[in-house]
């Protein structure tokens, strides 16, 4: 019930928003801003040209908001255009999307001593490392981690966000959250490492 | 040797606990900003001031009217053209390049009036 007034209200500010009125869409852009400056972070990896994608990928949602037809949500349209929008700036800074300074190739680490030190950490310093560890990841690892987990996007919106078919999806995400946990797992090695 | 693993719930949980990252203070503002400008530019385009018009007029209408009203053509003999009619007092090569300079100065005017006219979709109401 609570998920369908939302979604009334939603589409009631969206209608406000074809007609011309800003102060709407000042509420949308409340409202999705922090997801949509996240999203572009990820991809951009600086605070400036991130700012300079979400604020393009705004701009462009609200001139073209009258195509905008409520079949999807309206974050899914709009991260749709921060994706691609951001993939326009990589592309013309030549920044390729697969670059990672964390290989695929990881050396095995002791399981026992990373778990161990896992176990010990409290929450904040948990979610510190895997912030840590996420940045350690390529960028098209970074955006399928960041819609599934922190976003909660189904893997049928991150195919609508990012043109992927559903199987390449399923594929990339189940890989990159392989090589989270690794990196994690570098991560927690090395602390292993300086404590002895 | 067993790999090192998290449950996707935990993963979430701690994904979620540092929050999104959150753009400048003025980020509204410097969008708001960049809505206005483009606006802006769609419902202003840049239109030829009334005197420029009324003059562009009265050049191209009055050695019309003047051609029309003293029944003398252009057309001296067939493929040929003469502007000796119009009896300016200056060179025939001055005043084909002065026409030809007006001519698409005109078309350019009048393709930017029929291109810049605000369409009544195009309207963006202003709250």
């Amino acid at each position: 019930m609570l998920e369908q007034n939302e979604r009334y209200a939603m589409d009631l500010i969206i209608a406000k928003v074809k007609e011309g009125d800003l102060a709407a869409f000042n509420v949308l852009v409340n409202e999705y801003k922090g997801m949509a400056f996240t999203l572009a972070l990820k991809l951009m990896k600086s605070k400036e040209d991130a700012e300079e994608v979400t604020q393009d990928a705004f701009l462009k949602a609200y001139t073209k908001i009258q195509q905008f037809e409520g079949k999807s949500k309206f974050s899914t349209w709009l991260y749709t255009i921060v994706y691609h929008t951001a993939l326009t700036q990589l592309r013309k800074k030549q920044i390729p999307m697969d670059s990672s300074e964390f290989g695929s190739e990881q050396a095995m680490i002791n399981y026992s001593e990373s778990d161990k030190e896992w176990r010990k950490l409290q929450k904040q310093e948990r979610s510190t490392y895997i912030q840590q560890a996420l940045a350690m990841l390529s960028r098209e690892d970074q955006v399928v981690i960041t819609l599934f987990y922190l976003n909660e996007n189904s893997l049928q919106e991150i195919c609508e966000i990012t043109q992927w078919e559903l199987n390449n999806t399923k594929v990339r995400l189940h890989r990159a959250r392989k090589r989270l946990l690794k990196a994690l797992e570098e991560l927690l090695d090395d602390e292993v490492k300086e404590l002895l | 040797m067993k790999e090192f693993d998290i449950s996707d719930k935990e993963l979430k949980s701690l994904l979620q606990a540092d929050g999104l990252e959150e753009p400048s203070a003025n980020f509204n503002e410097a969008l708001l900003e960049k809505i206005k400008q483009a606006e802006a530019r769609k419902e202003k385009p840049v239109t030829a001031p009334k005197w420029l018009l009324i003059l562009m007029a009265v050049l191209f209408i009055a050695p019309t009217v003047y051609f029309v009203l003293s029944g003398q053509s252009i057309l001296t003999e067939p493929g040929q053209f003469s502007l000796e009619g119009l009896n300016l007092g200056v060179s025939s090569k001055f005043i084909w390049i002065g026409a030809l300079a007006l001519l698409i100065l005109g078309i350019t005017l009048l393709l930017n009036i029929l291109s810049g006219r605000p369409r009544a979709k195009d309207r963006v109401k202003k709250s």
